[in-house]
């Protein structure tokens, strides 16, 4: 397999005349699988495919004490591992600060949209409720790790099947009651900007060439729940308006995706 | 005559033993996995592998870092190719073709510059397979470069730079090569597909 | 009588393994692997220079092995930190690796070895260890063979292969991990746990050996299928 990352002037001189590899269109994702249901031990799982890049998502409820600042709810944790399997340019240890951007960005998406009524996951008020925990590995990086790993956190969460309870709230090992809810689903979208052009679903090549980069998260309604821009470079207010533009078209695409699972 | 060998088989051939094959007790063991060629004694091709440097090779590299005296170049080697500032400027991600002066026994190299390659893009491929895409006396590489209307600058360790319009189906093409060159009569099949290809000459 | 297991097993049989090769499309060779439930992809990079140079040897390489399971591989989530069992197997099972691996062929340099283990259910290890033999070869590292690796023990008076979890929390369990290098026979990796008599351990050690020739014969045949031929 190529090792891209020689080819970002190349790519850049590309985007600037329009081009992208295999002729895929600014606004087009890359070719999209998502497995789910195939672990024995997660609560819920989903292997996600985003072109060449992929991603493993599980989750694991756990029963624990509310925070005092709401002790009527339960709650969320999402975490993403760059795993040194991924890249020769990960390296094991502890989380770095790409690893940490990435797991907060997914999680600001599924929290704004209220993609989980964290007060139906309260048991007793003050004392015990469900937390769900979502971790990530992203095995093979080429490129959008972003949208990868959301896909691959909201496909685990909407599969998630719930532990069944004893009378004392203690979980019942090996036996599952129903799925976990989603109220909602939120789709993410991530663009980077190379050679003034803003691609969606940018490949190894264009995320080594990107400039700025900017994630929108769309609820239901189609209203923006979360954004977050990164790299050192910068977007006019035009290209904003452009990139939520976009954002609204492929919101339906991605949700059938979602849907399926 | 090809066959595929694995990481401690036995080799029954009562022959000369070379490349990628050791002893033990007198018998001989393949350490790859790989093909088994009897041809004048036996050796074994490994599947994959990084490019190991050779004196005088002619091979292509990428620059890849800097630091205060030297260019760091990626060759598809376990080290990477290094030549100093003082000699010649260079830009990130420059292309240029180069032959190996020395080798040490952990692998430094010692390159100079032929030249630089521009116009085109850069593939790469299995160092080990470069043999099949040039071909006996460069029947396969002409093959390609008149049926696609292309130039290949083929470095012995696997990156090829490619000049010419029809980027895709060289890819391709390079990459049908990569998959199947184990396999007998690879040229006329390589013609076959280029021709279904439908490429202009 | 026939004896059989909880899953329907016979005591020598082991649970259904399948291999997948070349996985992971960044890595130098990968493979996926699944062992009954256990689940788990390896990747290989190298060999690679080692750095910092003071570090390294230069007469010969080194290979590495570094073991982590998810959180939710287990029935009860696991902290993502790397605990003291994760650090004990990926030493055990580098060293067993650095039988193999024909470290003089690259002198100053490493191969790293990275295990991820997605679902486990008794067996990990050993699931690794064979994994990553077919990742080796999938990177087109020089070895003397292919490790094969399994676990052996007792369960309910009777000698066994491959264990599950249930298995192993019978009152008299015993917990073998071995591998080997099938040709030669030379024993990489042994660790257990557990009482056995002497008799029983060489019932143990025999069917270890068996069951180890049977491993390489899948490695083999899914290492076969990177070969495609045209139809």
């Amino acid at each position: 397999m190529l090792n891209y990352v020689y080819d970002i002037e190349l790519t850049k001189n590309k985007l600037a005349k329009g081009e992208r590899t295999k002729g895929r269109k600014d606004d087009e994702y890359r070719e999209i699988k998502i497995e789910t249901g195939f672990l024995k031990n997660a609560a819920g799982c989903a292997k996600v495919q985003l072109g060449n890049t992929l991603v493993y998502a599980g989750t694991k409820i756990e029963i624990g004490q509310p925070y005092p600042d709401s002790p009527e709810e339960g709650g969320i944790t999402v975490g993403v591992e760059l795993s040194p399997i991924g890249s020769p340019d990960f390296n094991a240890g502890p989380p770095n600060e790409t690893s940490i951007e990435l797991g907060r960005v997914v999680d600001r998406g599924i929290r704004e949209a209220k993609t989980i009524d964290f007060k139906k996951l309260c048991l007793v008020p003050g004392e015990k409720a469900c937390f769900v925990y979502v971790d990530m590995y992203v095995l093979n990086h080429d490129g959008n790790l972003f949208d990868a790993c959301y896909l691959a956190a909201i496909a685990a969460l909407k599969t998630t099947k719930m532990p069944k309870l004893d009378k004392e709230y203690n979980v019942i090992k090996g036996e599952t009651s129903g799925n976990l809810v989603l109220d909602k689903l939120p789709v993410m979208t991530t663009y980077s900007k190379v050679s003034n052009k803003i691609i969606l679903d940018p490949d190894l090549n264009e995320d080594y060439a990107t400039e700025a980069r900017l994630s929108i998260t769309l609820d239901d309604n189609l209203n923006i729940c979360a954004l977050q821009k990164g790299e050192k470079g910068f977007f006019t207010l035009e290209e904003l308006k452009e990139i939520i533009k976009t954002s609204k078209k492929k919101y339906k695409e991605i949700r059938k995706i979602i849907e399926k699972l | 005559m090809k066959e595929i060998i694995f990481p401690g088989d036995e080799i029954k051939e009562n022959t000369k033993t070379g490349f990628g094959t050791y002893k033990k007790n007198g018998k001989a063991y393949s350490k790859y996995l790989g093909i088994l060629y009897k041809d004048d004694g036996v050796k074994v091709i490994p599947i994959s592998g990084k490019y190991v440097p050779k004196e005088s090779d002619i091979i292509v590299g990428v620059v890849q870092n800097e630091d205060n005296y030297v260019y760091l170049l990626d060759i598809n080697s376990h080290k990477q190719g290094v030549f100093f500032k003082r000699n010649q400027t260079a830009k990130l991600y420059d292309i240029y073709l180069l032959r190996v002066r020395t080798v040490n026994e952990v692998k430094d190299i010692d390159i100079e510059i032929i030249s630089k390659l521009t116009g085109g893009e850069l593939v790469k491929l299995n160092p080990r397979k470069v043999a099949r895409l040039i071909g006996k006396n460069k029947s396969m590489q002409t093959l390609i470069e008149t049926k696609t209307d292309s130039r290949l600058v083929i470095g012995l360790n696997g990156l090829v730079y490619v000049i010419g319009e029809n980027m895709e189906k060289v890819k391709e093409i390079i990459s049908f090569i990569e998959e199947y060159s184990h396999e007998d009569n690879l040229t006329n099949k390589v013609s076959d597909v280029l021709d279904k290809m439908n490429v202009k000459k | 009588m026939v004896k059989k297991r909880i899953d329907g097993r016979d005591l020598n049989e082991l649970r259904p393994i399948k291999i997948i090769p070349s996985v992971i499309g960044r890595a130098d060779g990968s493979a996926y692997l699944e062992w009954g439930h256990n689940k788990v992809i390896v990747a290989v990079y190298g060999p690679r220079e080692l750095l910092p140079k003071h570090l390294s040897d230069p007469t010969k390489g080194r290979v590495t092995f570094t073991y982590r399971m998810a959180p939710f591989s287990v029935s009860e989530r696991k902290n993502p930190k790397p605990g003291r069992r994760d650090i004990e197997i990926s030493k055990v099972v580098g060293e067993a690796l650095s039988h193999t691996v024909m470290l003089e062929e690259f002198p100053g340099m490493t191969v790293d070895v990275y295990a991820q283990i997605l679902d486990a259910d008794a067996g990990t290890r050993v699931s690794a260890l064979t994994a990553a033999a077919v990742a080796l070869a999938d990177a087109g590292i020089p070895m003397k063979d292919l490790i094969a690796s399994v676990s052996v023990g007792k369960a309910n008076g009777n000698i066994l292969a491959d264990l599950t979890k249930s298995e192993e929390d019978a009152p008299d369990a015993v917990d073998m991990a071995f591998a080997m290098l099938p040709n030669s026979e030379e024993v990489v990796l042994l660790q257990m746990d557990g009482v056995l008599s002497e008799d029983e351990y060489d019932k143990a050690i025999k069917i270890a050996k068996e069951k180890c020739q049977e491993i390489r014969g899948m490695q083999v045949d899914a290492l076969k299928s990177k070969f495609k031929t045209l139809k």
